[in-house]
């Protein structure tokens, strides 16, 4: 090794960056160059007298009693322990975390209730959209939606459902490949089937099993995630990596919650709590879909 | 009762039991399920740390008070993001520059109001006469401060972690989200240029 290469690497043969046999030829290359040695004895040096730096602050009780209080005042937690709070919340209620099947009633229409919501907002704000898109073509002759989107919507609905079902939901969404499955006119499609379904469970909850309210919960939260996923999709690319790579391993988590809570309220559909669960999961998969989806850089942090 | 701790199992299964249960993983995950105890644990283990890197990128000691107290906040926040245990350091370091870039950005746009309110600063100027080895030390570290405060953002922030928190390059890479040549070519100017600046404090065995 030569002079010139030796000091190329000093710096991180001394931070101890160089591989094994980097290290080796420069050790030996040390050995005979003196001014080479010298200046890596030089950085040791350096390195020591910024060992001497002493800062003009220390970590005062203060510090700690602001952090406390600022959480308090915001009144949010860690985000991940929302099923968490829900199910204390659940058990403060009721005083008791075996629930009775009048209760899972209750907490089905609630779930339903919350996803209705967000499916109606959803649709409200897709079907602007969607008016706005079919404005703009106008030479193709209209055709009616249903004989167009017949054979398309039970094939990418039966996709759709096999990708869940494998708890690859995360990977379904956002594959580049789903945008295909999924051509503008089974949007329509999709909310109009919503739409009735949504309206079924609404109005008459207690002519449905607890299973059948469950699987059509389900339902409508695998819709929403459908259509957010399709935002946040587009948003994907616009994402700074890091970004990107850490919404990334939240929904792969998620979807892990939502595969393993899924597996635990299959196998006891009677509890409610298990179902809480997992209503709670798909929930936390729409929130990071949704904040994915309307992600602004001064988030960055707090994803 | 096996089922109930089974479903809770299955409830958590994604964050505590991946992680095991030790060292930071286990705080984590307490501290994931609202314990307060466990995150002040986390903030006893990185507070000091976190307070001083931050006060090297803003060279203000309530400005870096501040920005610590945030970057807890923030971090309490979302700790649900987190998903390596083991990155809890360099993800809170990463928070941590968030914040003293977010501020130094804003002090920028206020560029034309001059600060000097730094304690430090104040009892440099001041006129009572210190004991030598005290005006010494106080001389020396405000150096420092200084030729930190000059070096620009990215190669202050590389300096410090490598200098002053002896982070390794891919560690460095992952809060700043630099690439590795990138970071070398920064620390190595920084290297030269605080050198050059410190040169009194380095005796005659470095050729600046």
């Amino acid at each position: 090794m030569k002079c010139e290469d030796c000091q190329k690497v000093i710096e991180e043969y001394f931070d101890g960056e160089l591989d094994e046999q980097a290290s080796i030829e420069v050790r030996a290359h040390l050995m005979n160059c003196e001014e080479c040695a010298r200046q890596l004895e030089a950085l040791g040096d350096e390195q020591n007298v910024y060992a001497l730096y002493v800062r003009n602050v220390d970590v005062s009780p203060a510090l700690w009693t602001g952090v406390v209080q600022r959480i308090h005042e915001d009144g949010s937690g860690p985000k991940s322990s929302l099923m968490m709070r829900w199910r204390r919340q659940l058990v403060a209620l009721f005083g008791t975390p075996r629930l009775s099947p009048a209760l899972t009633f209750a907490l089905l229409i609630l779930s339903v209730g919350a996803t209705a919501g967000l499916m109606k907002y959803i649709n409200s704000r897709q079907a602007q959209t969607q008016t706005t898109a079919q404005k703009q073509p106008e030479s193709p002759a209209p055709v009616a939606p249903s004989k167009v989107n017949d054979q398309p919507v039970e094939n990418t609905g039966e996709k759709e459902r096999e990708a869940v079902e494998n708890g690859d939901e995360q990977l379904a969404m956002l594959d580049d490949k789903s945008e295909e499955r999924l051509p503008p006119v089974l949007k329509t499609a999709d909310r109009f089937e919503s739409r009735r379904a949504l309206e079924s469970t609404t109005r008459y909850p207690y002519e449905q099993t607890p299973e059948q309210l469950v699987r059509e919960a389900e339902q409508k939260y695998r819709a929403a995630i459908t259509m957010l996923a399709r935002d946040a999709k587009r948003r994907r690319t616009l994402l700074e990596p890091d970004v990107r790579e850490r919404f990334e391993q939240t929904l792969a988590a998620v979807d892990r919650t939502i595969s393993e809570t899924r597996r635990a309220a299959r196998q006891q559909p009677d509890d409610p709590v298990a179902v809480q669960y997992m209503l709670a999961a798909y929930a936390k998969k729409v929130e990071v879909l949704r904040e994915m989806a309307t992600y602004r850089a001064e988030d960055r942090d707090i994803q | 009762m096996m089922k109930r701790l089974a479903i809770e199992g299955a409830g958590l299964g994604a964050y505590a039991g991946t992680l095991g249960m030790n060292g930071s993983e286990e705080l984590i995950a307490r501290a994931r399920l609202g314990e307060d105890e466990a995150f002040q644990s986390i903030f006893d283990r990185y507070s000091r740390p976190i307070l001083s890197f931050i006060y090297d990128m803003t060279g203000k000691r309530d400005v870096a008070e501040e920005l610590a107290q945030e970057t807890f906040v923030r971090a309490y926040k979302g700790l649900g993001s987190l998903h390596d245990a083991e990155k809890l350091s360099t993800w809170l370091f990463g928070i941590a520059r968030n914040c003293a870039l977010e501020h130094l950005r804003t002090r920028r746009r206020d560029a034309h109001k001059v600060e000097m309110d730094d304690p430090l600063v104040l009892n440099l100027s001041d006129s009572e006469p210190l004991p030598e080895g005290e005006l010494l030390n106080k001389e020396f570290n405000e150096v420092i401060k200084r030729a930190l405060d000059a070096l620009d953002e990215d190669k202050r922030t590389v300096f410090t972690l490598k200098v002053f928190h002896q982070r390794s390059y891919e560690e460095i890479a992952d809060i700043t989200g630099f690439s590795i040549p990138k970071l070398k070519t920064d620390l190595h100017r920084a290297r030269r240029e605080m050198r050059r600046r410190i040169r009194p404090y380095l005796g005659n065995s470095y050729e600046v």
